[in-house]
């Protein structure tokens, strides 16, 4: 699996200033890489009921990775700090893709009728 | 505090039963659940944004959002109300554009996702959902079309009469006095789905009280005079 497969399965989407990628307590419908702008991340402490622990992330993050794979809602929501662009991976591509066989050597080099010998 | 995951069987939903899905084969509810992702959403939370590529298939399970698209002036304009049973965001699915409008929940709500991937595989193999989704956008445009031309030629007053209307039709429970909309939109709300601003709406709304037609306690209407507000409403029979 190379990340440029899963990229090729991914989809752009823009989120303007205030706008949610993903609530608390939800599943995300996949992961998202955050390529311009920054992300805030925020929680509701287990213990009372405004919001804290606020962390503003850099560049190049990718989030909901964990949720998407394990299925589990998410510990944050995340709002866009400022309009930022997002490469969306559905978790379906992402389930796809990892299902493959993680260890088939990719090959650059021309094709042979049999299997690469891996031992 | 963090929810535990809900797991919501599309073969026990009664809530498909009341869309397009109703007629989905054993094969396609298994697909439907094995690619599926279920949330709870509260009220006011936004479940996909205007101008944003559509990635998949939304179904309500339980509550109620609105639509709404956004003018070059700022102003909102709610569309459409969704409920349990209808679908979200499949025109914009078929015609491979950006969301049309903004989809945020009037009320806590449940909501099911497909992935398209997961979605069209299954239109391609199952005509009658097929059949039923072409008919559903066929309304729907009638529709539009119905109240776009209501907007420009119908005076402020008629197209309140109208939706109260409307609103009864679709949401009415009957009580002693009348019919009750079971649906709590805001006068600002109210305002954005026919065109006009929150202060003629709250007018008109108390006009309509004072006539007898309805009756207003904060935001629950009552419809008292069915026939007075078809006559005010000016619809052709």
């Amino acid at each position: 699996m190379h990340w440029s497969d899963l990229i090729q399965a991914s989809q752009e989407l823009s989120f303007r200033k205030g706008q949610v990628l993903f609530y608390e307590g939800h599943i995300p419908y996949g992961l998202f890489v955050i390529t311009s702008g920054r992300v805030d991340f925020s929680s509701t402490d287990r213990t009372t009921s405004f919001e804290e622990q606020s962390w503003k992330s850099p560049q190049g993050l990718v989030v909901g990775i964990d949720a998407a794979l394990n299925g589990e809602p998410s510990c944050y929501t995340v709002v866009a700090a400022e309009d930022c662009k997002t490469l969306f991976l559905p978790k379906s591509a992402l389930t796809t893709h990892l299902k493959m066989d993680l260890f088939e050597p990719h090959t650059c080099q021309s094709e042979s009728s049999s299997p690469p010998n891996r031992h | 505090m963090i929810k535990q995951s809900i797991k919501l069987d599309c073969n026990a939903c009664k809530s498909r039963l009341l869309g397009v899905l109703c007629n989905l084969d054993k094969e396609g509810i298994q697909d439907c659940n094995e690619h599926k992702t279920t949330n709870q959403y509260k009220k006011g939370q936004v479940i996909f944004y205007e101008g944003n590529q559509a990635y998949g298939l939304y179904c309500i399970f339980a509550g109620r959002v609105k639509l709404i698209k956004t003018g070059v002036d700022g102003r909102q304009q709610i569309v459409r109300i969704a409920g349990p049973g209808d679908l979200l965001g499949y025109r914009s699915l078929f015609a491979e554009e950006p969301y049309a409008a903004t989809a945020e929940t009037l009320e806590d709500a449940t909501i099911c996702c497909v992935d398209k991937n997961a979605f069209f595989p299954l239109l391609a193999k199952d005509r009658e959902l097929a059949l039923g989704i072409i008919k559903k956008l066929a309304k729907e445009l009638r529709e539009a079309e119905d109240l776009a031309t209501s907007i420009a030629h119908r005076s402020v007053r008629e197209r309140m009469a109208e939706l109260l209307l409307m609103l009864k039709e679709t949401y009415g429970k009957p009580s002693k006095k009348g019919t009750i909309i079971d649906l709590q939109l805001s006068r600002e709300e109210m305002a954005e789905m026919i065109g006009m601003t929150q202060e003629t709406a709250i007018r008109l709304l108390s006009d309509f009280k004072k006539e007898a037609l309805i009756d207003v306690k904060d935001r629950e209407i009552t419809i008292l005079d069915p026939k007075g507000l078809v006559e005010v409403a000016n619809i052709p029979l």
